[in-house]
């Protein structure tokens, strides 16, 4: 619940508060207490999603598959938990999230899932970077923008999504290393920096690998207003990383 | 409260012993008094205070505001309902739960504990202690809600003094106030 005052700590339950975020949300629906829950409960998925591919001995290529389902899972059950019937709410996602993974691997093909969805990704990426008709400004400047922001969204992709000690996808050389690990600290900086509700669109579209209908449902918006919204904050990590040079 | 709406003075005194005893069959006990009387709002009041301590929060809040709703001059609920709302971190919609407690007599307990209580969340320690502290004094009906605050008091005080905080008060304490205070303020009956 963001910063709290060192007052209100002295009196906030944790058990309360997440259950007074339950009430309102069940009240109100809205995206960003939505949202909230999600994040709550967003390792929970991940790690059922991780023991899964485990226990059957799934390919690597298969695990963000699995946790692209879990988190589907975890949404639908958000939406669908009602906190008055007394159940406790891991358990009821548990069955949701073990659910949507074995319903949605049934129908992947496990070679080329990976990258179908990976494509499906970079489309709605690219659909939502790429120039407005009757934008202003030149052509090539245009064009110089949206490579920058295809740059900045292959460098999200790979920040945000990689282990701390996962080196794929990076530069090899000392000089180069450094740059990168600079780079990557800036733009992590700014991407924290980012204006509700781009910063959550781009964390949860890079981190945890959400499609834009998906964060819309989540945030009570359209899937349109995610990409202008997303299109917004990767011109905006732009020329702030523009500035800085 | 509006009398006719009210249950026996007797089913009150019963739903006390049995809420006392075990929170889930008091609970039982006052859903069932409550399919007679459902606009008592001390009955929703002593539901919603068992239900904190059974942690079913959800159901305690509907249970405190439907009580305020049916009765908006109860003030022990109203500063209750604050009070769980507050502890539920929603320190803006206790402080608008509480306003009309700004009415009550400027040397009441309940407007000083609100007092104390809104400097706290203002981050104000040495004047929620002081006003905290005149609540005290000021109350002789509720012995335990003295208690809960006095806890509130040396948490503050802790923390002024840079020292680490102690455990806050136990709902089972909220409950057990709850009790008094129904018994004590004579509000089972008015």
């Amino acid at each position: 619940m963001g910063a709290a005052p060192a007052g209100l700590d002295l009196l906030v339950r944790p058990e309360r508060a997440e259950a007074s975020l339950w009430r309102r949300f069940g009240a109100t629906r809205q995206g960003r207490l939505r949202e909230n829950l999600f994040d709550r409960y967003y390792r929970f998925a991940r790690s059922l999603a991780r023991r899964h591919a485990r226990r059957h001995d799934l390919a690597p290529d298969m695990r963000d598959d699995l946790e692209q389902l879990a988190c589907r899972g975890l949404l639908e059950a958000i939406d669908r938990y009602d906190p008055r019937r007394g159940a406790p709410f891991l358990g009821f996602a548990r069955a949701r999230i073990l659910g949507s993974m074995v319903d949605g691997l049934g129908t992947l093909d496990e070679r080329s899932a990976q990258l179908r969805f990976k494509r499906r990704l970079e489309r709605e990426r690219l659909a939502s970077l790429a120039p407005a008709a009757g934008a202003k400004g030149s052509a090539t400047g245009q064009l110089a923008d949206l490579v920058t922001e295809l740059a900045l969204a292959l460098m999200l992709d790979i920040e945000e999504r990689a282990a701390p000690n996962d080196l794929a996808g990076r530069p090899e050389n000392g000089f180069d290393s450094l740059a990168w690990r600079e780079t990557r600290a800036l733009l992590h900086q700014r991407v924290e920096q980012l204006p509700e509700p781009e910063r959550s669109i781009v964390r949860h579209h890079y981190q945890h690998d959400l499609l834009f209908a998906q964060i819309a449902a989540m945030l009570g918006l359209s899937k349109g207003r995610v990409s202008q919204l997303h299109k917004a904050a990767l011109a905006r990590l732009r020329k702030s990383m523009r500035s800085i040079r | 409260m509006t009398p006719e709406n009210l249950c026996d003075e007797a089913v009150m005194q019963r739903l006390l012993a049995a809420a006392g005893e075990d929170g889930g069959q008091g609970v039982a006990a006052i859903d069932a008094a409550l399919a007679d009387h459902p606009l008592d709002p001390r009955l929703h009041f002593l539901k919603g205070s068992l239900l904190i301590g059974l942690k079913r929060f959800v159901e305690a809040h509907d249970a405190l505001a439907r009580a305020v709703e049916i009765a908006p001059d109860f003030a022990l609920a109203r500063f209750q309902l604050g009070f769980f709302e507050l502890t539920s971190g929603e320190a803006e919609a206790a402080c608008e739960t509480w306003r009309p407690l700004r009415a009550l007599p400027a040397e009441h307990w309940l407007l000083h504990f609100v007092t104390g209580l809104e400097h706290l969340i203002a981050d104000r320690f040495a004047e929620c202690i002081a006003a905290l502290r005149e609540g005290i004094a000021a109350n002789a009906e509720n012995p335990p809600l003295n208690h809960d605050m006095a806890l509130i008091v040396a948490r503050c005080e802790e923390l002024l003094a840079a020292q680490p905080g102690a455990e806050p008060a136990t709902e089972e304490a909220e409950v057990s106030a709850t009790s008094l205070l129904l018994r004590a303020t004579g509000e089972t009956r008015q």
